[in-house]
């Protein structure tokens, strides 16, 4: 499993080319699909660019890894824009029922390898990414039988 | 998951509530509440949108349009948008300062807040906070129930006869107050 919160700043690693390629800024999640889609990619020359989830080879402690440079691309969906714009950030995020109650902040999102959302933690309590009804500016929406 | 809240909320306590989106965003909060022609029941809200320059009306929200009020936000569908609406022509039936009198001709305060129920599928005005009538109460303020049979007008809100013995202080006695009085209706 794989913590969101743990990849935020790490180096983007080319391992075919012993090289630094980036860092990682963000993950990009598609809530309606309870999944991380990429990770928007920060400090390369010509702006922000996408890193499909399925391109990463590997999630070290100290960097995420890539087989070349195929993978980056520029963002090419509304999802992926609005990442690179701004998006909505998932860790420290306020968590609301869809019934409009507050129940905490993401301390931690956890992910499995196929980039599904296995769970979401608040600290006091843990929220499976299946009741990921939205993510927002705002909130976090869960749903509130979950 | 969810620790069940009640289903009763101050009117004044909505006021500036945000309207959240299942998307999770929120541009837009509470302005006030569209009382219908009885009196009681919530046709919708008013919305207002936060801004540098102050905070602008920027239409109604239908109560079918609301899919939860929370403790915290009003949750509407993603993807709902908010205009002007001939709903808003029915504002204007604001119950604070109204003055409360048993059916047996007792006045017993005057309104300075309305409770809303605001269950799923139901928004209503089941009570009201009152500023309580020299005489009537050791409370300077109190709760009171209004019952199915209460009459809201422009200019006050009867309620039954011995209602003096139902104002109350607690919060959780007004929700016991409110179910008592709709078995009671249900019984006769």
């Amino acid at each position: 499993m794989i913590g969101l919160s743990t990849l935020r700043h790490l180096d983007v690693l080319d391992t075919s080319a012993a090289a630094r390629v980036g860092r990682v800024d963000a993950p990009i999640v598609d809530a309606t699909k309870h999944r991380v889609t990429g990770l928007l990619v920060g400090g390369v020359e010509d702006g922000a660019v996408v890193l499909p989830w399925d391109a990463v080879v590997g999630f070290g402690p100290d960097a995420v890894t890539v087989a070349g440079a195929d993978g980056r691309r520029r963002p090419e969906d509304d999802l992926e824009r609005r990442a690179v714009e701004g998006g909505p950030t998932l860790i420290a995020a306020r968590v609301l029922s869809d019934a409009g109650d507050l129940l905490g902040t993401v301390h931690e999102v956890r992910v499995k390898p196929s980039g599904i959302i296995a769970e979401v933690d608040l600290g006091d309590r843990v929220v499976p990414g299946t009741a990921i009804v939205g993510l927002g500016h705002h909130a976090l929406v869960v749903r509130a039988d979950a | 998951m969810v620790t069940a809240t009640t289903p009763f909320v101050r009117a004044s306590n909505l006021i500036g509530r945000p309207v959240v989106t299942t998307g999770g965003e929120a541009e837009l909060e509470v302005q006030d509440l569209v009382v219908g022609e009885d009196g009681r029941t919530i046709s919708g809200l008013t919305l207002r949108r936060p801004g540098i320059l102050g905070k602008r009306h920027v239409g109604v929200l239908a109560t079918d349009d609301i899919a939860s009020i929370g403790t915290d936000a009003v949750m509407v569908a993603d993807g709902r948008s908010f205009g002007p609406d001939e709903r808003e022509l029915a504002v204007g039936h604001d119950l604070t300062g109204r003055r409360v009198i048993t059916a047996d001709g007792t006045a017993i305060g005057t309104v300075r807040d309305v409770i809303v129920e605001t269950r799923r599928g139901r928004s209503r005005i089941e009570g009201v906070e009152l500023v309580v009538e020299p005489g009537v109460s050791d409370e300077a303020h109190a709760l009171l129930a209004l019952g199915a049979d209460a009459t809201v007008s422009a200019e006050m809100i009867v309620v039954r006869a011995g209602a003096v013995g139902d104002l109350c202080t607690d919060p959780e006695a007004l929700v016991g107050s409110v179910a008592q009085l709709r078995s009671r209706k249900a019984s006769s």
